[in-house]
């Protein structure tokens, strides 16, 4: 089944090409989900809401950009409002602005131990590090998803690359 | 000519911070790469169950709504003209009664879904017989079997008329009572 047939579907409720779009969607999203809020429970939710928005806004849906990309952008948005409420929050606006780049030598770095690093950063730090390393987002699409400037999002990013690597050590 | 043109016309020398950039992307290779092979994560089954009590239900179709009018008027005209018709007043009524037997409706067993709901209670504070691997897969395929009870109980009704979804849902509530079973003499 095509995008545009799946689409028209959902859009009259049938429930099996809802499944359908979730079981195409829902492990990228659900893994970047958990990669912003650093928590399964949280990313259920975010998960949960993302689909419901998805599905409750699919008419909205222009071909603009792909649907993999509109899902993405509006799951961005509520992992990152549910972060912002979580107590451990840290405010993007008061980590230091340093651009000096950052050496990560010759050898190779175990993915599932990245993958816990990662989610040891703070979760401003790690939310741009993730949409721009991993997601491959720009400074300025980061900067409008989030609501910041670019150059908070450009310190936050560097933060995230020096404080990852003191912690690889 | 063109060795005339390579002469005269000038030359320009990249700014320093196109090295420093190019320097800086070969520094992350490393982590560019173990990027890459990041884990992925599936969400629970769980997910997608709340999301459809969230969620609509399919509008019926219109067409669908004028065949039964159709199909209701031309039956009550198919009536009426036999009635009106009747050629003699030998015509004797006959009736019938049909009772629905109780084993050939699905088994409506509310104490599976209560069984159900208190393993998510129980899983749901993080016990870590939940996060055994063996454990996880049994719920697993619980939960898809508990979409799929659900999804038949809608599609049936409430008059249960299908026999062949009736006794999918037999068979379906059959093995979800298995694994509940298999369940809970994990905990």
């Amino acid at each position: 089944m095509t995008e545009n047939e799946l689409i028209q579907r959902c859009l009259q409720h049938d429930r099996s090409a809802q499944r359908l779009l979730y079981d195409r969607y829902k492990t990228a999203m659900y893994t970047l989900a958990y990669r912003m809020t650093g928590d399964f429970d949280q990313a259920n939710s975010v998960l949960q809401d993302t689909f419901l928005a998805v599905f409750q806004n699919l008419s909205q849906y222009r071909s603009e950009a792909t649907l993999g990309a509109w899902i993405k952008a509006i799951l961005v948005r509520k992992a990152h409002r549910s972060s912002q409420q979580t107590p451990a929050y840290l405010l993007m606006e008061t980590l230091p602005t340093d651009t000096s780049s950052v050496d990560w030598g010759n050898d190779a770095i175990d993915a599932a131990h990245l993958e816990k690093v990662i989610l040891s950063l703070p979760e401003g730090a790690r939310a741009v590090f993730v949409l721009i390393e991993v997601e491959g987002y720009t400074h300025r699409e980061v900067a409008e998803l989030l609501g910041v400037s670019e150059g908070t999002s450009k310190s936050q990013l560097n933060y995230a690359k020096k404080r990852l690597r003191e912690l690889l050590k | 000519m063109s060795d005339l043109l390579k002469h005269k016309l000038p030359t320009y020398t990249p700014p320093e911070s196109v090295w420093e950039a190019v320097e800086q992307g070969l520094n992350e290779a490393p982590l560019k790469e173990a990027l890459q092979h990041l884990p992925m994560h599936e969400p629970p089954a769980q997910v997608w169950l709340e999301l459809t009590e969230s969620l609509p239900t399919a509008r019926p179709l219109r067409w669908w709504r004028y065949a039964a009018a159709a199909t209701i008027t031309g039956l009550l005209c198919f009536v009426g003209y036999v009635f009106l018709h009747s050629p003699s007043e030998d015509t004797k009524l006959t009736y019938s009664q049909e009772k629905a037997f109780s084993s050939a409706l699905p088994a409506q067993n509310e104490a599976i879904d209560q069984q159900y709901e208190q393993l998510q209670a129980f899983c749901e504070t993080k016990t870590p017989v939940c996060e055994k691997p063996e454990f996880k897969d049994l719920k697993q395929q619980l939960d898809e079997l508990t979409i799929a009870s659900r999804q038949l109980k809608e599609a049936l009704g409430e008059y249960n008329t299908d026999a062949s979804l009736s006794s999918q849902l037999s068979d379906i509530e059959h093995e979800r009572a298995e694994l509940l079973k298999k369940l809970s003499e994990r905990i």
